[in-house]
């Protein structure tokens, strides 16, 4: 399988732009993670893969013919979990994924008990979705997504509201399934994309900033994360982004990303979440200097 | 997959509390359908229903019905609405086309109101057994509960469907489909049933025969305005929003495939279809009715006229064959008169096929206003030759009663009952002079009992298929054929009631009824007028379908209502059902003779039936009886009348509501009437010094009252026997004496 996203742009009937020119290709097997701060354009881009939104200008191939001419062979192989939700309360958790296999066209109900064995909701098969806690339910969203072993996999945020034990487990399935197919996971988890995702998008303001692994990212930062003891009066250096101050005796420890560190800033080895913030900070740096 | 979408979604409502609600809010408004209340708002209209099945079905199951409507249109449009705000559509989108969920949302809705009328119609069927006793029949149970609490159901969802998918919207969904419902309570659509897509007009029906031509008609509307409403829903799917844009431009998304236009433009077609090709209604243009009749002019002789007619009395169609010889024909266009929707196949004369055609009557307003057409013969020239006329179809109802009183009295055909008028057996030639009189052949089912104008017919043979013809020599038959028992009161009167009351006939030996009464009045008053002159007297039970009741020569005809449970048992006529079904048929005297009614009931065809019953039962059971079963409860009537406030203090009910001013005035002219008029005549009795007195100033009202009472004479008055008794007002006042 394989999705080309060529020179998208999507502007909403309210003028808002939330795509400019994005262009991207997945192939069948692969991880990829998309980054991206709230309102970069990260669900929109997940809603045109889905068929739910028309692009404005450009065009999304699948198996290099037009999407949107193949709506019924793109939703035959997908498995889609949106950012937000909405559950048929009254439907115990076995009805519900009944209803969304019905929906998938799968026939096997194994395939119902495998994603529920998979989520860990074998126990709470017979409980109604509207009884699920708030993490119950984003795992009977997970479930419904993965049921049927789907060629692609869109995933918004799949994560929020798991406990790091779940969340942990649930990444590592999405890792084992990403060996046959297309995982396209969008997350605010840095950590988590560092951990499963052989390729990484960054996006903001609707444009691609990166597309490449993770390591590559890191690699671009390089030289420009650094670390220093701040005292109160301290001035911050120009044009810094600061990742993380920790509390010390001798004062607080900065981390910073900077095109240019100070000199009295130790440089340190970079982490994929320095490597994001710093890809974004100069975005913003651009994009500032440009209104300037 | 949409059968299997389609199931899921059916659990999926199964599995939600509001559907079961929905179920029992149906049953509980078709429950509320028995109370007086209900009943109360459909009799408003001036109409008594009084047959068993309007009563405990029509009423009962046509309240729950329109009720079950808006609350399954507001579930669809609230779980529709459900799935789109919660956002599970996002989710169903990404795997199946919308209008794939939005079908299969429908089709569990209409399953599970389905469902919801099956368990209606149990519940309720042990209480209608109860109620209708011996007047239920399994069948008209269910083919009347099922299209009264059905169709409109699945109509109202249909639309609320696709108000929704149009508008997204729940207010503007709930707005439209409340104001589109309220529409149906508009002069214009009160009658018609096309207009009323989820209420249909509540009839008064027959318990006995079924009334099948409104049954026709109601399954035929609902199925006419569910394809209606069908089509509307499947081109509302096209507006289902599509890649977040607006109505239209999903509606221009979904325009791409012209062929998914198909099932809507079909159910659309099909409901164009049968709007115009029903056959119940004569469609002709409604003028008013003028003095002038048209007199066809003459246009030659005909004889040996005779019409064999058939009958499909599952589809209530007639087939017929008029034959005859003319002579001396004048005209190159021979005129016939034929009921609206009689169709003819072929036209003869000696064999060779005659042009002919059918238009309105636009010579006669009348005649068009009773639906009668013109059939006009092109005749080659000739003067002589044997003509036939081959005809059939469904007969309208005319389009100006239609309009007036909504889908009644129309020609009828069915298994268990059929009623014909005379241009619907067979075309009539009002310009064609008969040398003898016609013979038409009726061929109804083997156990019909047929009259024509109220006489009996003359079997001939029994057909091969088990239908039997009877014959008649009538210009103009009126054909009237039910499954009925025959009793031969004496040697003059028949008895024709159906089978249904035969364990009440029997039980209450009501035929003895009509010997007693007919016995007496003739004895005492003098001859039953519209008699005079027959060779017998046919007392016949005609289908509720055409109300009330009549009398021709020797001929008498009244509806069902005259032997329901509720007219037996009603003890203001009589003691017991003997007794009442008495008063009904002391009406062949008192109420023919053209007895005035006035305004404050005190003088009334009721009092004089009621004060003759008592008469006849004291005759009968001796004076303890009479005095027992009637003065008494007269007088006890009277003097709780004579304590009401209301009644002593009339200035007063003016302030009242109207429902309570017209509940005390009903029940002030029901003891005027049924008591007091009784008491008066019982005082003038005395006065006059003794029954045999009074006998004779009845004889003498009888003698002068007229014979008919719709012939538009005034009738006897209080005054008129006052004037023949030689007494005052004052003389019969009975107040002071109780």
């Amino acid at each position: 399988m394989k999705i080309d996203v060529k020179n998208v742009t999507m502007i909403y009937s309210s003028g808002r732009k939330a795509l400019s020119d994005v262009s991207f290709s997945l192939k069948s097997p692969e991880f990829v993670g998309i980054l991206g701060p709230n309102g970069a354009g990260k669900s929109t881009l997940m809603k045109l893969m889905t068929a739910g939104l028309k692009e404005t200008k450009g065009e999304i191939l699948l198996d290099d013919k037009k999407l949107l001419d193949q709506e019924q062979k793109l939703k035959s192989r997908l498995g889609y979990l949106p950012q937000t939700f909405g559950l048929f309360d009254e439907l115990t958790v076995w009805q519900f994924l009944d209803y969304m296999a019905a929906l998938k066209g799968i026939k096997d109900k194994a395939e119902i008990e495998w994603a529920m064995e998979q989520t860990g909701l074998v126990d709470r098969r017979k409980i109604r979705v509207g009884n699920l806690s708030g993490g119950q339910k984003q795992r009977v969203g997970i479930a419904q997504a993965i049921m049927g072993h789907p060629e692609l996999m869109i995933l918004d945020e799949p994560t929020v509201g798991l406990d790091p034990e779940e969340r942990v487990r649930f990444r590592n399935i999405f890792s084992e399934m990403s060996s046959e197919r297309i995982v396209f996971l969008s997350t605010h988890i840095v950590d988590d994309v560092q951990a499963v995702c052989n390729r990484v998008l960054v996006i903001y303001g609707g444009s691609i900033l990166f597309d490449g692994s993770p390591a590559g990212l890191i690699e671009q930062t390089v030289d420009h994360v650094g670390s220093y003891i701040r005292k109160v009066d301290d001035i911050l250096p120009k044009d810094c982004e600061i990742v993380s101050k920790i509390n010390t005796r001798n004062g607080v420890l900065t981390r910073i990303v900077a095109k240019e560190l100070p000199d009295y800033v130790d440089r340190c080895e970079p982490s994929l979440e320095d490597a994001y913030l710093y890809c974004i900070h100069n975005s913003v740096k651009r994009e500032d200097e440009h209104e300037g | 997959m949409r059968a299997k979408l389609m199931g899921v979604e059916l659990k999926r409502l199964l599995m939600n509390r509001k559907t079961y609600l929905a179920m029992m809010l149906n049953i509980l408004m078709t429950g509320l359908g028995f109370t007086a209340y209900v009943k109360g708002m459909f009799t408003a209209e001036g109409f008594e229903y009084t047959s068993s099945l309007t009563n405990n079905v029509i009423i009962p199951f046509g309240f729950g019905g329109f009720a079950a409507a808006l609350i399954w249109g507001l579930y669809v449009i609230s779980d529709a609405d459900r799935a789109v705000k919660k956002g599970a559509e996002e989710m169903t989108a990404a795997y199946t086309d919308e209008k794939a969920v939005s079908h299969a949302r429908i089709c569990a809705f209409m399953t599970v109101s389905l469902i919801a009328a099956l368990i209606c119609m149990l519940f309720f069927l042990p209480l209608c057994i109860k109620r209708m006793d011996y007047l239920f029949t399994l069948k008209w149970y269910i083919l009347y509960s099922f299209v009264y609490i059905l169709p409109g159901v699945w109509i109202t969802i249909a639309v609320c469907c696709g108000l929704y998918n149009i508008s997204r919207n729940v207010s503007v969904s709930l707005l439209v489909v409340l104001l589109l419902t309220i529409s149906q309570f508009s002069p214009l659509s009160e009658k018609d049933l096309f207009l009323r897509w989820n209420i249909p007009c509540i009839f008064e029906l027959s318990d006995c025969y079924g009334s099948v031509s409104v049954l026709r008609f109601l399954y035929y509307s609902r199925i006419a305005l569910f394809f209606l409403g069908l089509a509307f829903y499947l081109l509302s799917v096209k507006f289902i929003r599509k890649y977040r844009l607006g109505a239209f431009k999903s509606f221009a998304v979904n325009l791409r495939k012209p062929l998914a236009f198909i099932p809507a433009l079909m159910s659309l077609c099909a409901a164009v279809l049968l709007f115009v090709f029903e056959p119940f209604v004569d469609h002709s243009p409604v003028v008013p009715y003028d003095d002038n009749w048209y007199d066809a002019p003459y246009q030659g002789n005909c004889k040996n006229c005779m019409a064999d007619v058939r009958f499909n009395t599952l589809l209530g169609t007639i087939k017929g064959e008029l034959n005859m010889d003319l002579t001396e024909v004048v005209r190159r266009e021979i005129l016939f008169e034929i009921r609206s929707g009689i169709k003819v196949k072929s036209v003869t004369l000696d064999g060779e096929k005659l042009e002919h055609s059918i238009e309105y009557y636009a010579e006669d307003n009348n005649k068009l206003n009773l639906g009668v057409k013109k059939l006009i013969v092109k005749n080659p020239d000739r003067k002589t030759g044997r003509l036939t006329i081959v005809y059939g179809g469904y007969p309208a109802i005319s389009n100006s009663l239609y309009r007036t009183s909504g889908y009644t009295f129309c020609d009828s055909v069915g298994r268990a009952y059929i009623k014909l008028d005379d241009v619907c057996v067979a075309p009539q030639a009002p310009g064609l002079a008969s040398v003898k009189e016609p013979v038409v052949r009726i061929n109804v089912p083997g156990d019909h009992c047929p009259s024509s104008w109220g006489k009996a017919l003359k079997k001939t043979v029994e057909n091969e298929d088990g239908s039997i013809c009877w014959e008649c020599r009538e210009y103009v038959p009126i054909i009237e054929s039910g499954v009925n028992n025959t009793d031969g009161v004496d040697g003059v009167t028949e008895f024709l009631y159906a089978k249904k009351y035969e364990k009440t006939v029997r039980d209450n030996k009501l035929d003895e009824s009509i010997k007693d009464v007919m016995g007496y009045c003739d004895e005492h008053y003098g001859e039953l007028k519209f008699a005079e002159g027959a060779e017998g007297i046919r007392i016949q039970q005609i289908s509720n379908d055409y109300g009330g009741g009549g009398a021709g020569e020797g001929y008498v005809y009244m509806d069902e209502n005259f032997l329901s449970p509720q007219a037996l048992s009603d003890d203001n006529k009589g003691g017991n059902k003997n007794e009442t079904f008495m008063h009904e048929i002391i009406h062949l005297y008192w109420g023919d003779m053209g007895c005035a009614v006035s305004d404050d009931g005190l003088w009334s065809a009721e009092g004089l039936d009621v004060y003759t019953t008592y008469r006849i039962v004291k005759e009968k059971y001796g004076e303890l009886y009479a005095k027992k079963y009637y003065v008494d409860k007269w007088t006890e009537e009277v003097k709780h009348q004579n304590r009401n406030f209301y009644f002593r203090h009339p200035e007063y009910i003016d302030i009242l509501p109207e429902s309570y001013q017209a509940a005390i005035k009903n029940s002030v002219g029901s003891i005027n009437k049924y008591s007091r008029m009784p008491l008066m005549l019982l005082k003038a009795e005395e006065k006059l010094g003794g029954e045999e007195a009074m006998d004779e100033v009845l004889r003498q009202l009888y003698e002068n009252g007229s014979f008919n009472q719709w012939d538009g004479s005034e009738g006897q008055t209080m005054q008129d026997f006052l004037d023949i008794a030689g007494l005052t007002k004052e003389d019969i006042e009975i107040d002071q004496d109780i």
